[in-house]
């Protein structure tokens, strides 16, 4: 019975130190890699800030326009003819229906029949 | 009593006990317990109650320091946790000076990590090398100055600010003892030229010397949010195009453009040339650095006949059917005031505005009187500094006391000189419905600040008319942007010579617009300074013929950029809203001088 306590606690005690150990340990290198990581984000964030005025530097209007005039043969500013709203640009016709025309009248007998009689 | 005699009770009591005994397998400590005599067994009970007593002790502290370790690792508060935190921690990024963004948030000046170069003229071994060293990295630099800033007993010495990385490589190869590297931050302006009389610059150490850098110097040095202009860069770009193309164009010594909000008073843009790259602050003249949008005073001519109108309407002195007669030139002493496109004959109000006759604008004035007119001026904000966040704002110039010849010439825009950023904000009073607002460069929430009221609604709305007119049929016809329904007034001043007088050469041709007429949300106003006329202009140089031309050229690019849909000048609604009535001139005429 005593031996049996005995190796309980020595088990417990062993097992206790090692669990303690191992999450200091752990504790360690986990504060390890977020000190790194701060450092990595300090670092990517010091390399956004130069990139955000990289560019600022290359989207200067001049240069656009400049680059648009090299490349982009046909491009230009906008033509005030060119704004529309979204009211302006023609719907989609529901399923089946035809744009009116030869088409929906050579789809619809009825049109021709209708014309057939004016004809007459 | 002997060991024998009580031999008996023992074996008894060994026998009761046998049993249990046996089956602990225990040694059995009790029974020479039972056999000692009575002081062994009271130090035996004492042993066993310390035992006892210590025992309980010790698990009373386990018990304590369990319920420790409970506390602290499951019921921890916050205070406790901040303990462990002694890791670098990621906050954001703070730079000294707080970034410059435009109304969309584009980028127009930034704080960079740059390195500096300095020396310690005490552990520099052998100087003579150095400097030689040091020249072939810097060829700019001066080896006599050098050698004399390196060999002094002070132990530190600038030698180069701001280093580029591959001059910071250079100076590193060479490995000379005694020079050390100081990392800065320095203020940089992706955009040069664009912004420069909006943003201004800074001094080496980062602080602010002009325009936003110099009036927002502490709040960008506290705050790390990024401050938000009003200005559009893109809109910026295409003003300063189009203006640099005039003035390169009409030779004019300079020149200012600026677009405003009508309703809100921010400033989308605004130029003034020649202008300076704020990432060169040494090589900034005195000229490029003079903001003629704000700084500069002028007499501006002409567009002063819009308060001038406005003004005789809102006091009631005549109304859109007077007029005046303007067919003789008006004798002030040995001053005489004549029409620059003389029509001399009796013209109607919408007439004298249209053709800019200052003789009928002097009779108008004169009908309001001094300090109406006085009043009135004072109510745009014409007399004032410009309430504009920058440094750089001119004091108006006016005479002291308001003589009838005063009255007169300021009617036409003579004897006052304001800031283009003055006028710009007293147009946008006289069309946005009468509300003046308060011009500014910082992005708001698309309400206007502090406005108020200085004309009526009626008033505002008659003047729309009229600017509307002069633009569909009268002298400003080069500012008409097709669909944008431009209204806008001339501008022709001559320059007071520095001998005394008018100098008849050198102008200040200006033009004002606002757009689309019919609920302004726009105004644009170019100037140019001393423009020549030349063949396309048939050698005019006059508001109407240098300056007009900008103002349709930027609105017509800026209005598709901004989202504005062109508008159907014929439709009924607007036809009826902007359409002048016919006047009554010819008719009064006859009565006047019948013939």
């Amino acid at each position: 019975m005593r031996i049996f306590a005995v190796a309980v606690w020595t088990f417990m005690m062993l097992a206790t130190s090692y669990a303690l150990f191992h999450i200091s340990f752990q504790v360690d290198a986990l504060e390890n890699q977020l000190g790194s990581l701060n450092h990595e984000i300090r670092s990517e964030q010091e390399s956004l800030h130069v990139l955000s005025a990289e560019w600022a530097f290359l989207t200067r209007p001049d240069r656009l326009e400049q680059l648009v005039r090299d490349v982009l043969s046909g491009f230009g500013s906008t033509k005030p003819g060119q704004l529309a709203t979204f009211d302006e640009i023609p719907r989609p016709l529901p399923e089946g229906q035809l744009p009116p025309g030869p088409a929906a009248e050579a789809a619809n007998p009825n049109v021709l029949k209708a014309k057939a009689r004016r004809s007459e | 009593m002997t060991p024998r005699m009580n031999r008996a009770p023992c074996e008894a009591a060994l026998n009761r006990l046998a049993r249990p005994c046996a089956a602990d397998r225990r040694p059995n400590f009790e029974c020479p317990t039972v056999r000692s005599d009575g002081v062994f067994r009271v130090a035996m009970e004492t042993g066993r109650t310390r035992l006892l007593i210590t025992g309980a002790m010790m698990a009373l502290a386990f018990i304590a320091v369990a319920v420790r370790t409970a506390d602290v690792s499951v019921f921890s508060t916050r205070e406790d946790a901040g303990i462990a935190r002694a890791i670098p921690s990621a906050q954001p990024m703070k730079t000294e000076r707080a970034d410059i963004v435009d109304r969309n948030g584009v980028v127009v000046a930034t704080s960079l990590q740059t390195v500096s170069l300095y020396a310690d003229p005490r552990r520099v071994i052998d100087p003579a090398e150095a400097v030689r060293g040091l020249v072939s990295v810097f060829p700019d630099m001066d080896p006599i100055d050098m050698m004399g800033r390196i060999t002094t007993e002070r132990s530190f010495v600038w030698i180069r600010r701001q280093l580029t990385p591959e001059q910071q490589f250079a100076v590193n190869r060479l490995g000379l003892p005694g020079f050390e590297f100081q990392s800065e931050e320095s203020r940089v302006y992706p955009h040069g030229n664009l912004l420069s009389h909006v943003i201004g610059f800074t001094d080496i150490d980062n602080n602010g010397i002009s325009a936003i850098e110099k009036s927002f110097d502490r709040r960008l040095k506290d705050d790390v949010d990024p401050l938000r202009l009003s200005v559009d860069v893109r809109i910026q770009h295409m003003v300063r195009e189009e203006l640099a193309k005039a003035t390169k164009e009409f030779e004019a010594i300079g020149g200012t453009a600026i677009v405003m909000q009508a309703k809100t008073g921010e400033v989308l843009s605004m130029v003034s040339l020649p202008d300076f790259d704020p990432n060169k602050p040494a090589q900034v003249t005195d000229e490029a650095r003079f903001n003629r949008a704000t700084l500069g005073v002028y007499e501006l001519g002409s567009v002063f006949k819009i308060f001038n109108t406005a003004m005789a309407l809102e006091y009631g002195v005549t109304t859109m059917r007077g007029g005046y007669d303007a067919s003789q030139p008006i004798k002030v002493g040995r001053f005489q005031i004549n029409d620059f496109h003389g029509e001399n004959r009796y013209l109607s109000v919408p007439e004298i505005f249209l053709y800019s006759s200052n003789i009928g604008s002097a009779k108008m004035a004169l009908e309001v009187g001094a300090n109406a007119q006085r009043d009135f001026l004072d109510r745009l904000g014409l007399l004032n500094q410009v309430g504009l966040e920058l440094p750089e704002r001119g004091q108006p110039m006016f005479p002291e006391t308001w003589r009838p010849v005063n009255v007169m010439t300021i009617s036409y825009g003579h004897g006052i000189s304001v800031s283009p950023m003055n006028l710009t904000s007293a147009v946008s009073a006289t069309v946005n419905g009468g509300w003046s607002v308060r011009p500014t460069l910082l992005k708001g929430d698309g309400t206007p600040q502090d406005a108020r009221r200085v004309m009526s609604a009626e008033t505002s709305h008659a003047m729309r008319q009229l600017m509307r007119a002069l633009v569909e049929k009268g002298t400003g016809g080069k500012a008409e942007a097709p669909g944008y329904l431009v209204g806008g007034k001339t501008g022709t001043a001559e320059k007071l010579s520095v001998a005394g007088g008018y100098n008849r050469s050198s102008r200040i041709s200006s033009f004002v617009a606002a757009f689309p007429m019919q609920s302004p949300e726009y105004v644009v106003y170019v100037l140019l300074d001393e423009p020549k006329g030349n063949k396309s202009t048939y050698g005019f140089a006059t508001g109407g013929w240098v300056a007009a031309p900008v103002v349709s050229k930027i609105i017509s690019r800026m209005a598709p950029l901004v989202g504005m849909r062109p508008f159907d000048p014929e439709t009924p609604a607007i036809r009826q809203d902007l359409a002048l009535e016919p006047t009554q001139a010819e008719k009064k005429l006859a009565a006047y001088r019948p013939e």
